[in-house]
């Protein structure tokens, strides 16, 4: 491993030194490269059609709001959490609220009525 | 960020806290007409109730257009005994009635048929019964 690493930084100081020893004009032509280079890539995005290019356009949406979509989302979920909660306590009795109580079959005198329970004991 | 979404959890909290304070204690004057109408047996007694008790109540008038007119005849015949019962009692029947609810429907029709023959008994009978087991607190989960 450290022989690989140092392998490399030998490549890296040689290509250092050559870079620095070279001729104006292969720099000048290098400079040209690079520039057109830049040209062709900065055209190219911009022709990007629209179809394709919308994942990218999200994508960049998203990059640029990314703080504000973040605590949107982060909002989104407190709100889900608080709903989902309502409703697994609170006021979300379901077919278990005084209602389902008073509705059943048995009245509510059965239930508290403790002779009903002693008699049951005996049968 | 954290901050802001803490503050908006704790906001919204409280604007809950107030809705909640606001609609747990309308008088039957604020009531809607539906609402009055399933709560009807408990009008004259209404504006006396606990907040809680009358948060509580609302709650059943909220389930019971869920309900079969059997069900809603049921709900409107015991609901001033029901609101009269202290809230001990009304504990213990919303736990027995959560043990009732998990007893098999052959269990459940023998049990109906055992309070329909005990509501046949002599009153002296079920005094004396009563007398003998005055726990309210014994469950239906020990007579499987």
């Amino acid at each position: 491993m450290n022989h690989e690493r140092q392998f490399a930084k030998e490549i890296v100081r040689r290509l250092d030194e050559t870079t620095e020893n070279l001729a104006p004009e292969v720099v000048e032509r290098l400079v040209e490269a690079r520039r057109q280079a830049v040209l062709r890539m900065a055209a190219a995005h911009s022709q990007q059609p629209q179809g394709g290019g919308l994942m990218a356009l999200l994508g960049s949406y998203f990059l640029q709001h990314q703080r504000s979509l973040s605590l949107a989302a982060l909002i989104a979920a407190v709100l889900f959490t608080f709903v989902v909660t309502q409703q697994l306590t609170g006021h979300g009795h379901g077919e278990h609220g005084d209602a389902f109580l008073l509705a059943s079959e048995l009245p509510p005198e059965a239930y508290l009525d403790p002779g009903f329970y002693s008699w049951l004991k005996q049968q | 960020m954290v901050k802001t979404a803490i503050a908006a959890g704790l906001l919204l909290l409280a604007m809950t806290a107030v809705a909640e304070t606001e609609s747990q204690e309308p008088s039957w004057a604020q009531l809607n007409e539906s609402q009055r109408k399933v709560l009807a047996p408990l009008a004259q007694e209404w504006d006396i109730l606990r907040p809680w008790q009358r948060e509580r109540m609302l709650d059943i008038a909220r389930d019971y257009p869920k309900m079969t007119p059997e069900q809603q005849q049921r709900v409107q015949r015991r609901l001033t005994h029901w609101s009269r019962m202290t809230p001990y009692e009304r504990e213990n029947a919303r736990k027995k009635y959560q043990a009732y609810q998990n007893l098999s429907p052959e269990k459940k029709a023998a049990l109906r048929k055992k309070w329909e023959e005990y509501q046949r008994l002599p009153e002296a009978k079920r005094e004396a019964l009563r007398r003998e087991n005055p726990d309210i607190d014994t469950g239906l989960e020990d007579l499987d």
